[in-house]
């Protein structure tokens, strides 16, 4: 078993290099210009497949140490530190200098010293952030976090945000709008492109910006980072609507399949997906014999019942189903 | 007794819910009402906000708190009950939603207090055991636990964090409030000391009152760099006059000797002066207001917290606390008379137990502290930024849940223990057993600490006599007997002190105020 999540970790670290090697560009090989490389991680080299040319030798191996069966193991076992991760301001590569005045021995420094960690600490944390670009994004990765936190948004996510903020200071788009608004659109955007989306309507209410400026502030970021986010497939909200109703798993696949069947014939063209999700649960909820009222749909997808009742005609007529 | 019946007997003992049985309840007793405790304790969260000029102050209230069971939050943010077995298998935390009610107070200074905002929002998660009362699987049959993947003979009474099973550890403290004499040597010569580990909410202080080579009694505690002397700080305590303290030490001749000459030594007479003298000793080199109010903060938060209650005054806790450091002098004049003999401090009346819901506790009031703390921070800068303050957009969740799962998950506990929590052993069922019914002594194992390995009389019925492990652990290690019983601290000592009041005890601080006036307050 050790040995197969040892095997598992190597595959996604060197997938996560070759991907990594692949933005740089430089990955093939300088004798037959063969792009197909492998990484032995048992010899350490980086290996051309096609002539056998050792390209990379006396690589690093990030992993942790041999045998390591549980999580604290691998932990102690690692050679190396946290990865890096886009949402901290300094990639997490921060030196802090740790409050207890202690020295590597553990014994307490000199009042002398100790005033002199006091000031190296306070200058630590002063020049952290070099400037204002710096403080700004320090500011908003943690708006990002806060939110993230709050709506329950995985880590794989809140990556993407950051990523996605990160480039639009690069851009200079923050200039004239405020960075909560652009943190929670980073944010909107992010959940959408990773497929799990949350409504407008939820992430206003975590955010401490308005509705309207934060759909503004997306649509513009979007465009101008060309984001090129499809609309969502209303699919994506039903097991979140379904669970929070305490709808079983039989009427899930009834409202999916309903979603599909109508989708098919154009009704979803121009039409909220929230809506369209809450009135196929409706719908299915009224087949499986699990019926919910419209006023509990509504409430959860954060519609209204006229939406609900709207799109719920079209698609039973769709279906050629008469409620 | 017949032999029927003491079968019967002995095979309850064996009992599935016997085995972790003082797991579930330290562990149910927090959840009930463990929680709620701390978040009273703490109460409010003050903010910076109102320094300034035109400013009103914000603050947030602390209202109720409740876990519900177990759940697992998807990706795609459906929440659905989680069981167990599906925690190990998907490398999940078994945890659930902690709720608390929080409201946002601004004014208070020249306009009104207005609530801003108020809200039971999700505070975080914490992680629930196995089998407890919050357990999705408790009071489940057989069949329902297999249809769920669950094995019925399983006991419980562990964790699951990111998918892997930890038990926290018992742990064998020396009984905290209670007074320990003692021989010590200082300097060659034998001296005598009284201890008490002085423990209240979380906070723990160790109390000396040593006598020393020329007769002397000094006293230590936290915050005050060595000793005082014993008659200044009672005096500084409102016991003022000479017979007073010798009255309340002993009515013994040869200690009210030892007393006498004591009091000879004393440099202060009134209470007003042994204050002015504490202030130099908390705060030498400082303006003499501040020195005045220093003593008086030192004396009220770091000297024997243990005696201070809710809803007892200042004052008459003062009182109290010179009372009981007399009660310590004596103890350590008896020592030098041999009027005693040197508390045993392997007995097991001296030792106390933590388990899973004390150490929960504390990691949970640390936990607490961190999100103050980090709510506090959201509110100033969303103030600053002039946002509409509301309790969603202040509480970041992930704050509370990664400060009970990371101390679970490694061991590592607050205040710098390690190994507080083990992975279970599944090598067998009985190591599954034995585990669960281990405990630690705080002891380090890299000294030799003889008496503390030694089997003591007072371990009969409680300790298995013969299961310990070979090597450096060697009777630190222990195991619970299978007949032990473990009792629990009493919940609200209110009701204890009322039942001793009825049945004549005089002078509880609290209880008997108008009762008693003149007569003994000895206990």
């Amino acid at each position: 078993m050790t040995r197969s999540t040892r095997q598992r970790e190597r595959e996604t670290a060197a997938k996560q290099e070759e991907e990594e090697d692949s933005e740089e560009g430089v990955r093939e090989c300088p004798e037959c210009g063969s792009d197909n490389l492998v990484k032995s991680s048992d010899r350490a080299e980086l290996v051309c497949n096609d002539c056998g040319l050792v390209v990379e030798e006396e690589q690093i191996d990030p992993g942790p140490e041999w045998r390591a069966f549980n999580h604290q193991e691998r932990q102690e076992k690692s050679r190396v530190g946290a990865p890096t991760t886009q949402t901290m301001h300094d990639k997490g590569l921060t030196t802090t200098i740790d409050w207890k005045d202690k020295d590597a021995y553990g014994r307490s420094i000199s009042s002398k010293k100790r005033s002199q960690m006091h000031r190296l600490r306070k200058w630590q944390e002063r020049i952290r952030t070099k400037d204002a670009g710096e403080r700004n994004l320090q500011f908003a990765l943690s708006e990002i976090d806060r939110m993230a936190s709050a709506l329950g948004v995985p880590r794989s996510v809140r990556e993407v945000a950051s990523v996605i903020y990160r480039r639009a200071l690069k851009e200079d788009l923050i200039r004239g709008r405020s960075i909560e608004g652009v943190a929670t659109s980073a944010l909107y955007a992010a959940c959408r492109k990773e497929g799990i989306p949350r409504s407008l309507e939820e992430i206003s209410e975590v955010s401490r910006v308005e509705r309207k400026e934060i759909g503004r502030t997306y649509r513009y970021i979007s465009q101008e980072l060309g984001l090129e986010m499809k609309p969502v497939d209303p699919k994506k909200y039903v097991p979140r609507f379904c669970s929070e109703l305490e709808l079983t798993e039989e009427v899930q696949s009834k409202a999916n399949e309903i979603i599909e069947t109508t989708a098919e014939e154009g009704l979803l063209s121009g039409k909220s997906p929230t809506g369209y999700a809450a009135a196929a649960i409706y719908a299915a909820s009224l087949l499986c014999n699990e019926k919910k009222t419209q006023r509990e749909v509504a409430d959860v997808a954060q519609v209204t019942e006229v939406t609900i009742r709207n799109r719920y005609q079209e698609q039973i007529e769709a279906m050629g189903i008469h409620g | 007794m017949l032999q029927e019946d003491k079968r019967e007997l002995s095979e309850s003992y064996f009992s599935k819910e016997r085995l972790a049985e003082h797991h579930f309840r330290s562990y149910n007793a927090f959840l009930e009402h463990g929680m709620q405790d701390v978040v009273t304790e703490k109460e409010r969260i003050e903010t910076d906000i109102g320094d300034k000029e035109d400013e009103e102050p914000v603050w947030v209230e602390l209202g109720d708190v409740r876990a519900v069971t177990p759940r697992v939050r998807e990706a795609d943010g459906s929440e659905e009950l989680l069981y167990p077995q599906e925690a190990r298998l998907r490398n999940i935390t078994y945890s659930a939603p902690v709720f608390m009610e929080m409201s946002i107070v601004r004014g208070g200074e020249e306009e009104e207090e207005r609530v801003l905002d108020t809200t039971e929002t999700k505070v975080g998660r914490m992680p629930i055991m196995v089998g407890s009362d919050k357990c999705n699987i408790s009071g489940f049959s057989d069949e329902e636990l297999i249809e769920i993947g669950e094995d019925p003979a399983d006991p419980g009474g562990y964790f699951i964090i990111n998918g892997s099973e930890r038990v926290l550890m018992t742990s064998e403290d020396l009984a905290p409030n209670k007074i320990l004499a003692e021989y010590d040597s200082k300097y060659g010569d034998e001296i005598q000391v009284a201890k008490t580990f002085s423990q209240r909410r979380g906070y723990r202080a160790l109390v000396l009152v040593e006598r020393n080579r020329e007769g002397l009694l000094e006293v230590s505690f936290p915050s005050v760099s060595g000793s005082i002397s014993f008659v200044t700080l009672v005096r500084a305590l409102g016991l003022e006059s000479d017979e007073e303290i010798v009255h309340r030490v002993s009515e013994d001749p040869e200690i009210v000797k030892f007393m006498l000459e004591n009091l000879e030594e004393a440099d202060v007479q009134t209470q007003e002066e042994a204050i002015e003298d504490l202030g130099q000793r908390v705060a030498s080199g400082q303006g003499k207001n501040y020195q005045l109010k220093r003593a008086n903060y030192v004396i009220d938060r770091y000297l024997l917290p243990h005696l201070h209650e809710d809803g007892v005054e200042e004052e008459e806790t003062r009182i109290n606390k010179a009372y009981y450091l007399c009660r310590m002098a004596e103890a350590c004049f008896e020592l030098a008379l041999g009027r005693r003999e040197a508390d045993d401090k392997d007995h097991y009346a001296n030792k106390r137990l933590k388990v899973s819901g004390d150490l929960m506790k504390d990691l949970f009031r640390t936990a607490l502290n961190k999100l103050a703390r980090d709510v506090k921070y959201q509110l100033e800068r969303a103030n600053m930024r002039n946002r509409e303050l509301t309790v969603n957009t202040v509480v970041r969740s992930d704050v509370l849940t990664e400060r009970l799962e990371h101390p679970i998950a490694t061991g590592n506990w607050v205040g710098g223990r390690s190994g507080v929590s083990q992975l279970v052993d599944r090598t067998d069922f009985m190591g599954v057993l034995s585990h669960l019914r281990r405990l630690r002594s705080p002891l380090s194992r890299s000294q030799p600490h003889f008496e503390a390995r030694d089997l003591h009389a007072t371990q009969w019925g409680r300790i298995c006599p013969s299961e310990t492990p070979e090597g450096p652990n060697c009777g630190l290690v222990k195991n619970f007997a299978q007949a032990m019983e473990l009792s629990q601290d009493v919940d609200d000592e209110r009701d204890l002190k009322q039942e001793l009041s009825s049945m004549g005890v005089e002078g509880i601080p609290g209880i008997s105020m108008e009762t008693t006036s003149t007569t003994s307050a000895d206990d």
